[in-house]
């Protein structure tokens, strides 16, 4: 029984990822661009697979949905819009972004949750950047990516990162850290990652973090 | 503690950007040129577009322009890669136009924007004698592009 409690709390806690980052930060960046992504997360004894879609109006204006599946049954969705300012100068690309979002009780429940997040990125052919501070229901959280980018000017690019993901919820507080590689392939992505505990005082909290996405935007 | 090292992290990375942009272009133009499309003596065209595209600095990046600049009538889909390659490392869009439809620059320049970038100047590189002529055009300048054979 206590094991069932347990599973049933960490659960809750494996459909914390960010709202609006389905394929990374920029992309689809273009008018009328689409994407599609499936990633598998580990993390408390749980596995969880996101399946996730965003759709570019103009550069400026995004939406993105968020469907998780916890043990083969469908989480609560999240849904988001992207509202971003970018600016170009020569070899620097950078965008603030502000992110309204709705957790919708699409396991059945009857909880609705609210969130919003506040975002700055920059990126050159070296290096990337991506600083979020969120809020989405009981939870509030910093996440950080940094890193080196190795663009091949043949239509791919490898990226690798240091990622902190700081967060606060009713269940105390936790900072996971580790590395992410990231591999474009003209319009496919793929993300790896792995974080562990740097500072856990969270009861729902225990172990490290695993994650694997692929994605492909038109 | 955490919050001194969070500080740290979010100044270094700010400033990082900046110093990188400051650096970057002090590249010699007409051999990158070169570089980029393999030489002018080895099959590549003739004639062709540079535009320079502020922020275009990943693969990913790439795709999206490249993508809206090929739905252009006027783009030559024989040379590069359908029509278009770009040089993400110096922020360059190569272009290679039909010669009987010629370049229609706000298209150009609007499906550039629509891709999320800023276009400044283009271009228009003709290496179909024996030297070769080159007509810029800023991006806020009125002028249409003479194509000079």
């Amino acid at each position: 029984m206590k094991h069932l409690l347990i599973a049933l709390l960490t659960s809750s806690v494996a459909i914390t990822a960010v709202a609006h980052q389905p394929i990374m930060d920029m992309a689809p960046r273009w008018n009328k661009g689409y994407g599609v992504q499936s990633r598998v997360e580990h993390s408390n004894s749980e596995t969880t697979t996101w399946l996730e879609g965003v759709y570019t109006f103009k550069p400026a204006v995004r939406m993105t949905l968020k469907i998780p599946y916890v043990n083969g049954e469908m989480g609560n969705a999240i849904f988001a819009v992207p509202l971003k300012r970018y600016t170009n100068q020569g070899p620097l690309t950078y965008n603030w972004s502000i992110t309204p979002s709705i957790r919708m009780p699409t396991d059945g429940g009857n909880d609705w949750d609210a969130g919003i997040s506040l975002s700055y990125s920059s990126e050159t052919p070296t290096m990337y950047q991506l600083f979020d501070l969120y809020t989405l229901g009981d939870k509030t959280g910093l996440d950080i990516n940094v890193g080196w980018s190795y663009p091949d000017s043949k239509g791919s690019s490898w990226f690798t990162l240091w990622d902190i993901s700081a967060q606060d919820s009713d269940s105390g507080q936790r900072v996971l850290t580790g590395p992410v590689l990231v591999y474009f392939k003209r319009n496919i992505v793929m993300r790896a990652e792995y974080k562990m505990p740097a500072y856990d005082n969270d009861d729902e909290w225990q172990g490290n973090f695993i994650n694997f996405g692929i994605g492909i935007v038109y | 503690m955490f919050i001194k090292f969070i500080a740290m992290a979010l100044l270094y990375t700010l400033l990082i950007p900046f110093s990188f942009a400051q650096h970057h272009h002090d590249h010699n133009h007409d051999h990158e040129v070169e570089e980029q499309l393999g030489g002018t003596n080895n099959g590549m065209p003739k004639n062709y577009y540079v535009v320079n595209v502020h922020g275009i600095v990943c693969e990913l990046c790439a795709y999206g322009v490249a993508k809206n600049i090929r739905k252009l009538s006027f783009i030559n889909a024989q040379h590069f890669d359908k029509g278009v390659s770009v040089d993400v490392e110096n922020q360059r869009v190569f272009i290679t136009v039909r010669e009987d439809m010629g370049l229609d620059k706000a298209a150009l320049f609007k499906a550039i924007e629509d891709g999320g970038y800023k276009p400044i100047d283009v271009t228009h590189i003709n290496n179909a004698h024996t030297t070769s002529e080159e007509v810029t055009i800023k991006n806020k300048a009125s002028k249409p592009i003479e194509d000079k054979k």
